[in-house]
């Protein structure tokens, strides 16, 4: 029995709360009044994860069932998502491994010859050999790897990408299929089937187009047009809960006043680690920690109606609704999100969860109102993974100082990252992420910093917060204190407590 | 790595323990050699039972107990009663250790049918080699559903071939060659190969991955 | 003013002023020798100023490659003959007019002009405390060159056809370790000038033949190699001759020193100047002779302007140590008298007596001093000092530093005092020693270093002026009295020499300190405008030079990369191995560490090629394609960020990127596209392609690294001083030392102190490293 997320009113009484501040443990005792946004716990696993799969593939919405799709298909190309989601990674064996058999077994019995198993990366970083076994599976990954059938998508190898149409170009295994299965993961509104082929297939041009400064929204729904138009899709959906800790983090998904006498010593031995060893701390129990996910549901068949309940089901898992818009929104990133997957939290990511993936989750009204604030926790500290994060690295310290202002860095700045050899190597050959990486996380936080009036750093590096362009304070006192400004004394203040939850603003009545 | 292949003793490593069930199941096995019983020791969760022929050596010095498959007597009902309530029991049908897949006893599979647990077929490769630096992966594979005996013991002699097809080539190909409706049992080592494989110290290799060339010899 | 002594009237010996200064020395020819010093600038600007008839004739000596006539248009173009210089029409006019240059040295005094009618003799040490033989060379033999020579110019047919003045500028404190007044006569004592002089010559001569001894020079090559081992043998024979240099000097300082304390003066400075004293005695037998006794000279009261002063003398270095809160107490005895004279006081003192008339072979004493009728106590320029830098601190607002108040405790608690700290130092260096490099090490050790500096300071300013500091010397003045008395009233203003007339409040707070402080806070303001001194890690965006003649080159581990050759082999070996053979390898490897480590700090060669002896069975393209799969991953998450950006900073820039490592070549086939050129270890493979274990040639550290540099350096037309160099380790500094902008990066203390002493830049390159140094997981 889940229960639905809620709103809880602290008062004098309220213990302190576990916020969101990257990989750690954080406490804090919020202000009389603060609005606390809780998640609803998932919903209701299926009972047997191989049955839901079978049962959608054999009975897919809008589709014939896989088996008849399957016949006289020669070239089969399997899209999966790649290791940025779920992020922590899933505990124990991958949902993905399993689908793949599945469909594998399919296929096999279909007499299809030629199979590529292709991962939706786009511009993020490619996977190195364990992560892609992790992923799919000894035996998926035994079976094609070696030959060259199970990689990782290059949005930069002009020679291995189809074009499709003007300005619309796809890794050449889809391009040259007779069927593409999209196999999407998703447990968030926003990771739909479609995105994964528009933006983790395309060459980087088709897939700059959508993420850039100010896209067009039109651009996305063409580049999906053109695909759906140029090979048949069969897109699979694998709808996850929320991910719950396991092992000495578990107290992490209870709710505080739930917590028992081993998860308050937990929590306790976890900050007193923190402040004695924050680094080494964080690398033993954050990095390489996994969550158990379990199955919502699977959906196949046509994009349109597999995306159509997808949607419908995540918002019912993840919408909370409120009244209204508050002053002042408090937040925070989680320990580790799509974008540091296996990697330490750098600056740009800790500012991206927080104001384009928590700001950016509500069904249409941010939480808090234009003009508000955004109190953020986070160290940020200026710390970039050196083979993945080498463009962000030279990003935060070679374009920010000049500017924060994301016209004239596109103007400026975008065309250089774009094209530096050392990028595209680093990306092609050792697993960074793609060059135009960290600006598409700067113009993606932009809707935020446009919206806000100011955005305050509690517990930040102080000059990592300013070179961002943002303001820090040591406490949540001070940082009230800094907003008052903007919002007076007696703000209505608004803390979405993890994991991240979709705001759904309704009108206050009366 | 952990779910995809686990470590157990040292050179043996274990795939696909997720797919065994959590309660009470009959594991079938391949066995090439006396020791495979230990070989599978903390690959599940839970107590595990061995049941050996009557006169098949594995695992004699722990006191695994010994039946005729034939002629099971009383100990039958016990078991059934532990199956029911969760207990793992580890089979050979194969009655005795030999190089190749021979014929399968159908008693385990009646015991799952009695107690209405799933089989678990198993597919232990490279055992057979001499101990300096062994290789020996395990290979478990999807639950068979309790059913008539006769149906699920060919379905597990077919599966047990099947995961040792997967190992020296690779699951794709098997799935393949099942779509054509042959027997992997060619991708098996024949058993003249066997008898000569025997006296060689080479443990046999992993099937579709490149030579691992080392560095240092 | 002071009441007990009374002046005295009809003092014996002393002559007096009969007219004007100025009429008086018309017409005649006054050759000064030491025009380039301090007392002797004035002392000729003072000429030509107030004395318009009087010819003036230098004796300067030629330095490197200016002339003795390029020097005196040097001088002339200072501010204070700025008027003068503009009357004349420029300093070669003003030269033309008035001044006759000759060119020569002491002892190698050149013929002198026959129309000299005073030579006053105001050359003498640069230093306090010269060398024992170089204190005899310029005060006994130089001295007697020149009066030689001299009398050789006023010979003719063997007789003196005129009879010159000499006047000859000593110091007051040839008076030595005596006690009480001092008259103006010449000072009794036994010692011989000439056998001094021979004996001095002698003993230097000992010294220096000492200093090559197998003995000595065994024991600094000891000392040179505990701190440039690692560096290498050039870089340690260089400093070997270096301390062999120094311990000569010292030596000669020492003996000097020790002669001098022998027969009763404090240094080997007044020692000499007494015996030059007597040698002017014996050779003016048959001339005019005076003897001018300056005390303690310091800026100017009047003339040319009040607070005049060239370079800091005896009291500034303590004036500016005090006024930054550096000099926590001072070791004199507060009621001692300090003796201090202005400057004009002295010189005014010097032209008139060049304006009497001595008696032939009857040296006349004058002492320039204040002393006894105004005399200062050290407690009351203590007093006024501290006023001054009440009023105006040295520095303001954050950095400002308290001023610390002197209890007089006496020179032996001043002296434990510092022996105390000279003890915490080295013990705190011995400890930074094994710190682990870090910034926080670094900056302790400059702490550590700025404290062991101040100490070292205080030592030798004690050492050279300790005496002067405890002195009980009155020196009566009486002749410079009655001269001054004997000025024409209209002469006094221009000519005063009575140092009673000093107001030391007004002189100290107002026209002293002042002036010599203003030097140091104008540097302290540029410095702080400027930001800190010229960086070598420059910004490529404004340099202009052409870039195919500039190169970078990096150092790898620690510079770039942090790690070592133990770990990437590890990371290598390791993952064949399966879990005992493991163990046993870790173990192994810890077992040779110390010794490995050990050979590290003497000599990286050997260690590299103990590692590398591992090698030996490896397939190299096996290992090759491990590096570009797991190994080359655990090596770019070790890269600095930094270190990667400046790489590339410097390609943009059109510049030959290069990188010089000890390491294996396989080990730097992530970092290929980065470099044009990468110097690493080459592994000899034998036919099958397996390594042997060894190095096709000598690995790529210490002195080997200019060596490559320089050669390259020519077959590529390269500049090597425009070019840059970033490295991290001590043993890195021939590399370093061979570019014009070297750039030290997370530095070890050899480095750091090395860098510091050669204003070099250092910068901190953080590797946020995702494992750990020395982490070793498979």
């Amino acid at each position: 029995m889940s229960r639905p997320g809620f709103l809880l009113e602290t008062d004098e009484r309220t213990p302190e709360l576990l916020v969101p501040a990257g990989p750690g443990v954080r406490m804090q005792r919020m202000p009389r009044g603060t609005e606390v946004l809780y998640p609803s716990e998932a919903l209701d696993r299926v009972p047997d994860s191989l049955e839901a799969i079978d049962k959608a593939l054999a009975t897919p919405l809008g589709s014939a069932p896989l088996r008849t799709r399957l016949a006289g298909v020669r070239r089969l190309a399997l899209v999966v998502t790649d290791s940025a989601r779920p992020a922590p990674a899933m505990a124990g064996s991958d949902i993905r491994a399993t689908v793949l058999e599945r469909i594998l077994e399919l296929a096999a019995t279909a007499r299809v010859d030629e199979v590529t198993v292709l991962l939706a990366n786009g511009l993020r970083r490619k996977m190195s050999g364990s992560e892609l076994q992790q992923l799919t599976g000894e035996r998926v990954h035994r079976s094609f790897f070696h030959d060259g059938k199970l990689f990782s998508h290059d949005a930069t190898q002009t020679r291995s990408l189809t074009t499709l149409a003007d300005g619309v170009s796809v890794n050449e295994a889809v391009g040259q299929a007779d069927l593409v299965i999209n196999l999407n993961v998703t447990g968030e509104l926003g990771h739909t089937n479609g995105r994964q082929l528009t933006r983790g297939i395309t060459g980087q041009q088709t897939a700059w187009a959508q993420l850039g400064l100010d896209p067009d929204p039109a651009t996305e729904d063409r580049v999906l047009a053109e695909i759906t138009s140029a090979v048949p899709v069969f897109a699979v959906d694998v709808v996850l809960s929320p991910g719950v800790w396991t092992g000495p983090l578990r107290f992490l998904s209870k709710r505080e006043w739930e917590w028992q006498l081993q998860d308050r010593a937990a929590a306790a031995a976890v900050q007193r680690a923190l402040t004695i060893a924050p680094r080494q701390t964080r690398r033993r129990l954050f990095a390489g920690a996994t969550q158990d996910y379990g199955v919502l549901a699977v959906h196949a068949g046509g994009i349109a109606e597999v995306t159509g309940r997808t949607t419908e089901l995540l918002s019912a898992q993840q919408s909370v609704e409120v009244v209204g818009q508050s002053d002042v929104l408090i937040t925070g990133p989680a320990s580790t999100t799509e974008h540091n997957v296996d990697a330490v939290m750098n600056p740009l990511v800790a500012a991206w969860d927080c104001l384009a993936h928590s700001f950016g989750s509500h069904a249409g009204t941010p939480a808090v109102r234009p003009g508000g604030v955004m109190i953020c926790f986070a160290p940020l500290a200026q710390a970039f993974s050196a083979r993945f994060d080498t463009a962000a690295a030279d990003f935060f310290a070679e374009v920010l100082p000049e500017t924060t202002d994301a016209t004239v860095i596109r103007d400026r700045f975008e065309a250089r990252f774009a094209t530096d050899e050392w990028y595209r190597h680093q990306y092609a050959t050792q697993g960074a992420h793609h060059g135009l990486h960290p600006l598409e996380l700067w113009y993606a936080i932009q809707p935020a910093v446009r919206h806000c009036s100011d955005i305050i750093w509690v517990g930040a590096d102080r000059a990592a917060a300013a070179r961002l362009g943002f303001r820090a304070a040591s406490t949540l006192a001070d940082a009230l204190e800094i907003a008052s400004a903007q919002v007076g004394r007696t703000p209505r203040i608004r803390l979405l407590h993890t994991p991240p939850v979709r705001v759904q603003v309704t009108e206050a009545t009366a | 790595m952990s779910g995809i292949c686990r470590a157990g003793a040292r050179g043996v490593t274990w795939y696909g323990t997720q797919r065994v069930p959590r309660g009470g199941a009959v594991l079938v096995s391949n066995h090439p050699t006396d020791h495979d019983a230990r070989l599978l020791a903390g690959a599940v969760a839970g107590p595990i039972l061995v049941i050996r022929q009557l006169g098949d050596r594995v695992g004699r010095s722990w006191g695994v107990r010994a039946m005729d498959f034939d002629h099971p007597g009383a100990q039958a009902d016990l078991i059934v009663l532990a199956l029911k309530r969760g207990l793992k029991v580890l089979t050979f049908p194969e009655q005795e250790p030999g190089p190749t897949l021979r014929r399968f006893h159908e008693y385990p599979a009646e015991l799952a049918e009695r107690a209405r647990v799933p089989l678990v077929p198993v597919g232990i490769r490279g055992a057979y080699a001499a101990a300096t630096d062994p290789d020996i992966r395990i290979r478990f594979g999807e639950p068979i559903p309790a059913g008539t005996p006769s149906t699920t013991t060919v379905a597990a002699h077919a599966a047990v071939m099947d995961l040792l097809a997967e190992d020296s080539t690779s699951w794709w190909q098997v799935q393949q060659v099942r779509a054509r409706g042959e027997d992997p049992s060619e991708a098996v080592e024949s058993g003249a190969n066997w008898l000569r494989v025997w006296a060689q110290t080479a443990a046999p290799r992993l099937g579709h991955t490149p030579p691992t060339r080392r560095i240092w010899r | 003013m002071s009441e007990t002594t009374p002046v005295v009237t009809g003092v014996r010996g002393g002559r007096t002023l009969d007219g004007r200064m100025a009429d008086l020395l018309a017409g005649k020819k006054i050759v000064i020798t030491g025009v380039t010093g301090f007392i002797g600038e004035q002392l000729l600007w003072k000429l030509l100023t107030s004395l318009p008839d009087t010819r003036a004739g230098v004796l300067v000596r030629r330095k490197g490659s200016a002339t003795a006539r390029a020097r005196v248009i040097q001088l002339l173009k200072k501010r204070i003959f700025k008027d003068l210089r503009e009357a004349a029409g420029g300093p070669e006019a003003l030269i033309e007019q008035r001044i006759d240059v000759i060119e020569g040295d002491l002892p190698n005094v050149p013929d002198l002009p026959h129309d000299l009618d005073v030579l006053v003799h105001c050359a003498g040490d640069v230093s306090f405390d010269p060398p024992i033989d170089q204190a005899f060379a310029t005060n006994v033999i130089g001295t007697r060159a020149l009066m030689t020579k001299m009398l050789e110019a006023m010979t003719v047919d063997g007789k003196l056809a005129k009879i010159p003045h000499y006047v000859h500028v000593s110091t007051a404190y040839t008076a030595g370790r005596r006690r009480g007044a001092i008259p103006e006569a010449p000072h009794e004592h036994e010692a011989d000038y000439m056998v001094e002089t021979e004996a001095a010559l002698a003993i230097a001569e000992r010294i220096r033949t000492d200093s090559r001894t197998p003995e000595r020079l065994g024991k600094l090559r000891r000392e040179a190699e505990r701190v440039h081992r690692q560096a290498g043998y050039l870089t340690t024979a260089k400093d070997i001759e270096r301390r062999r240099v120094q311990w000569v000097h010292d030596e000669l300082v020492r003996a000097g020193t020790e002669r001098a304390r022998s027969l009763g003066w404090t240094d080997v400075y007044t020692f000499a100047k007494a015996m030059g004293e007597r040698i002017v005695a014996d050779l003016g037998r048959e001339i005019k002779v005076s003897i001018v006794r300056p005390a303690i000279v310091e800026s100017s009261l009047v003339h040319p302007y009040p607070g005049w002063i060239e370079g800091f003398k005896m009291a500034e270095p303590i004036i500016h140590a005090y006024g930054k809160g550096q000099m926590p107490e001072f070791p004199a005895s507060p009621d001692s008298v300090i003796d201090i004279v202005p400057c004009d006081h002295v010189v005014n003192c010097i032209l008139a007596v060049c304006a009497t008339e001595p008696e032939v072979g009857t040296p006349e004493f004058y002492h320039a001093s204040s002393g006894a009728r105004n005399p200062l106590t050290f407690r009351r320029v203590y007093h006024h000092i501290r006023n001054y830098f009440t009023e105006h601190p040295m520095a303001t607002g954050a950095r400002s530093t308290p001023l610390a108040t002197w209890n007089w405790p006496g020179s032996a608690k001043v002296e434990q005092l510092l022996t105390t700290s000279e003890r915490a130092s080295k013990v705190a260096n011995r400890l930074l020693d094994f710190a682990p490099r870090s910034r926080r090490t670094r900056s302790l050790a400059e702490q550590v270093d700025k404290l062991s500096s101040r100490t070292v300071f205080m030592r030798r300013y004690l050492s050279l002026y300790g005496e002067y500091l405890r002195s009980e010397l009155h020196f009566m003045d009486d002749h410079t009295l009655a001269l001054h008395r004997s000025l024409h009233p209209d002469d006094v203003a221009t000519w005063a020499m009575d140092t009673a007339v000093i107001d030391w409040r007004e002189y100290i707070e107002e026209i002293h300190t002042p002036s010599v402080t203003e030097p140091v806070r104008r540097m302290d303001r540029l410095r702080r405008r400027a930001g800190t001194r010229a960086s070598t890690f420059r910004d490529l965006s404004k340099v202009k030079d052409d870039p195919s003649t500039v190169i970078a080159v990096f150092d790898l581990d620690g510079t770039v990369m942090s790690g070592n050759v133990v770990e990437t082999y590890l990371w290598a070996r390791l993952p064949e191995l399966s879990n005992r053979e493991k163990l046993s390898e870790v173990t192994a490897l810890l077992g040779s560490l110390p010794a490995y480590l050990r050979a590290e700090r003497t000599d990286r060669g050997t260690f590299l090629r103990a590692i590398y002896r591992r090698y030996a069975g490896a397939d190299l393209a096996q290992l090759e394609a491990a590096i570009d799969g797991h190994v080359g991953r655990r090596i770019l998450d070790r890269l600095s960020p930094d270190a990667i950006r400046r790489v590339r900073e410097h390609r943009a820039a059109g510049h030959t990127t290069i990188l010089m490592t000890g390491a294996i070549r396989p080990l730097t086939r992530p970092l290929a596209p980065l470099f044009d050129h990468i110097v690493a270890g080459e592994l000899d493979v034998d036919a099958d392609g397996r390594c042997t274990g060894f190095l096709t040639g000598p690995p790529m550290v210490g002195e080997s690294r200019p060596a490559w540099l320089k050669r390259f350096a020519e077959t590529h037309g390269i500049d090597l001083s425009k070019s840059y160099a970033y490295a991290d380790s001590h043993a890195d500094l021939p590399m370093l030392a061979a570019v014009g902008n070297p750039v030290a990066v997370n530095p070890d203390l050899g480095l750091m102190r090395a860098a510091n002493s050669n204003s070099w830049t250092t910068v901190e390159w953080d590797a946020m490293a995702q494992t750990p140094r020395w982490s070793v997981q498979s």
